[in-house]
């Protein structure tokens, strides 16, 4: 499994990572890209991650095996449609996609006969962007989800699979729905409530931010995460967040029931539910 | 149904009438001629042609073969990998050339007799050691199996015989304490759909044995290893057991035609239960020579040094005398169809 060419559309700190982890494992022999800003793909090609700056999508996927899809998820489907002419019969087409759900179905629509779409979700993001952040290693070690479908074909499942094993991920599959219903759960609502407690502190008394200790940065480091990317994320998977908000107030709810009535076994119980539940996922 | 397949004497009128047939399910056809054969490729959203549908292609004239690419399990198919693949446990390959032989009692009952069996089958030429300590019993009333303790003897046989064991989970709560003495985990028939299970024992690193369910079709089968691997888990193997029919003369049908079947439709490796497949002990030799001529990648055979007294299934356990008999008439059938027992 090696992939000659490698497109790249979308050149931030997964997409760049990932041409470094490629080019490292010696997987591909160039890799074109594109991206919004000139300057950033330039800049990219003398640090040595992309060898080619491409002008539009299409012209960087010709001829590419290998298709990355690393913009923010909401621009996947006009990346695509600019890019599908070009594609080459065989090519294979990932993401790094945070949301799958209908967004899997939709790109898997727009395939070319002979070009295969499979959905990948590294869980690698960071509250850093950016190709300066970028690194080889960045997959290493890290989840990766893959989301086949009824449609997709085997060997170029595979492949992805194959892929990202051989960045040093631990692979998994899971259906688009399923995954997104997991992810909002896990990541998407965290990533919400971060961003709500900051702008809740900041709300109370802005200066009170300077008091904070580890705690705080622990839960918040997150709402320093992109906000394009975050924006594209909550609105694609807004089904699924809307209903684990709920969720979460409803524990909101019976802890400031707990509180108003002061029964310290109440609350007590409910620390250890989570202090357990916690413990089974290991350390940081 | 993606690819027709019509042979070197199909006419073109033949061939117009695949592709307007085609057409009329919104499909698009891509003909391309070799010398040998005709091949059509049906392109568009052919997940929605029913299977239905696809016997009438089949049936047409000049049609040699209809394969359908779009499989509901894509990690378990043949497309997804075309090697087969081999499970190494302890050393020892399940799906090479060479048949490992799992034998043992249905359930542990005791450590003496327990390790009796052990280094009788051991002695035979059988590889692994088979043993239940959580027993699926049709009754509740029934022995139920040792749990923990069945599994200490289970590791202490090994201990003593070397030979790795398999044995059977029930509920995902066992996870801990059977990982922590298996080689191999047996998810048995009854179990074969219970999703959470499947799930449970996809996250394990330990190989698993999958039972085919009693009235499972193969694609359900196969739908329930893509669960197990699907978690990451790949080192699954398909244990043919016998299905429902109407037949009595036999505990169960065992489906030897999904042998050949599960080679041609996946890459894991398949193994016959010829022992539950018909449940009676004169019946066991015959099928588990015929596993093999089938293409079978190991057996698993019941084996009891009283079973008058087993607590489980006696009426289907060998006795040591007759697995060992057993086992060298088995090494020339393999011989004949390029095997090794």
């Amino acid at each position: 499994m090696t992939f000659p060419k490698t497109a790249i559309l979308g050149v931030g700190l997964l997409g760049a990572s990932f041409s470094l982890a490629i080019k490292k494992k010696k997987l591909c022999s160039h890799v074109t890209g594109f991206g919004r800003s000139r300057e950033n793909l330039e800049r990219a090609k003398s640090m040595g991650i992309l060898d080619i700056v491409s002008p539009d999508p299409a012209s960087a996927c010709r001829d590419a095996d290998l298709v990355l899809l690393a913009a923010p998820a909401g621009s996947f489907i006009e990346l695509i449609k600019q890019a599908c002419p070009a594609f080459k019969k065989g090519a294979i087409v990932t993401d790094v996609g945070s949301v799958k759900g209908d967004l899997v179905h939709e790109l898997e629509e727009l395939m070319p006969p002979g070009v295969h779409f499979i959905g990948s979700h590294p869980i690698a993001g960071s509250d850093r962007s950016g190709i300066d952040s970028a690194h080889a290693d960045l997959f290493r070690d890290a989840l990766c989800i893959v989301t086949p479908t009824e449609r997709s074909d085997p060997p170029a499942l595979k492949n992805v699979m194959d892929l990202w094993a051989s960045l040093g991920s631990k692979v998994l599959a899971m259906g688009p729905a399923q995954h997104d219903r997991v992810y909002a759960a896990v990541s998407h609502l965290p990533h919400l409530i971060a961003y709500a407690m900051v702008n809740t502190v900041s709300d109370i008394d802005k200066s009170y931010l300077s008091y904070c200790g580890q705690g705080f940065r622990d839960m918040t480091r997150i709402a320093s995460s992109s906000p394009d990317i975050w924006t594209d994320i909550a609105l694609l998977n807004r089904q699924n967040l809307m209903e684990m908000i709920a969720l979460f107030r409803e524990n909101l709810n019976r802890m400031e029931e707990h509180l108003r009535t002061a029964e310290a076994d109440a609350l007590r119980q409910e620390f250890i539910r989570a202090n357990t539940a916690r413990g089974d996922i290991g350390q940081d | 149904m993606d690819i027709i397949v019509l042979g070197a004497e199909a006419t073109e009128e033949e061939i117009r009438h695949i592709v307007k047939k085609l057409e009329s399910r919104g499909l698009q056809a891509h003909i391309s001629k070799g010398t040998e054969r005709t091949i059509i490729g049906a392109i568009g959203d052919t997940s929605k042609v029913t299977e239905e549908e696809e016997d009438s292609f089949r049936a047409a004239p000049g049609v040699e073969n209809v394969v359908r690419i779009v499989k509901p399990y894509k990690l378990a198919s043949r497309e997804f990998q075309k090697e087969n693949t081999v499970i190494t446990v302890r050393g020892i390959p399940i799906g090479g050339k060479k048949i490992p032989v799992m034998a043992g009692p249905c359930a542990v009952e005791n450590r003496t007799v327990l390790t009796n069996i052990a280094e009788k089958v051991k002695a035979a030429g059988a590889t692994f050691l088979r043993g239940g300590a959580f027993k699926p019993r049709t009754s509740p009333y029934a022995f139920q199996g040792l749990g923990e303790e069945g599994l200490q003897y289970l590791a202490e046989a090994r201990e003593k015989t070397g030979l790795p064991i398999i044995t059977e989970i029930m509920d995902p709560r066992d996870m801990d304490v059977i990982n922590k003495y298996t080689d191999i985990i047996q998810i048995g028939a009854r179990n074969m759909q219970n999703f959470r299970l499947l799930l449970e024992v996809g996250s394990s690193d330990k190989p698993v044995l999958l039972k085919r369910g009693l009235s499972s079709t193969i694609k359900e089968w196969l739908m329930s290893a893509e669960y197990i691997m699907s978690r990451g888990n790949h080192n699954v193997m398909l244990c043919e057991r016998g299905i429902r029919t109407f037949e009595t003369a036999t505990r169960n049908t065992l489906d030897l035609s999904a042998v050949p079947v599960l080679k041609e439709l996946t890459h894991l490796p398949v193994v016959v239960d010829p022992s539950h497949g018909v449940g009676k002990r004169s019946l066991v030799a015959p099928m588990a020579k015929a596993a093999i001529a089938a293409g079978a990648d190991a057996l698993i055979i019941e084996v009891h040094t009283n079973p008058e007294e087993a607590m489980s299934d006696g009426d289907q356990s060998l006795k040591p005398e007759q697995f060992a008999q057993l086992m060298k008439e088995l090494k020339s059938v393999a011989a004949a169809v390029g095997r090794e027992i």
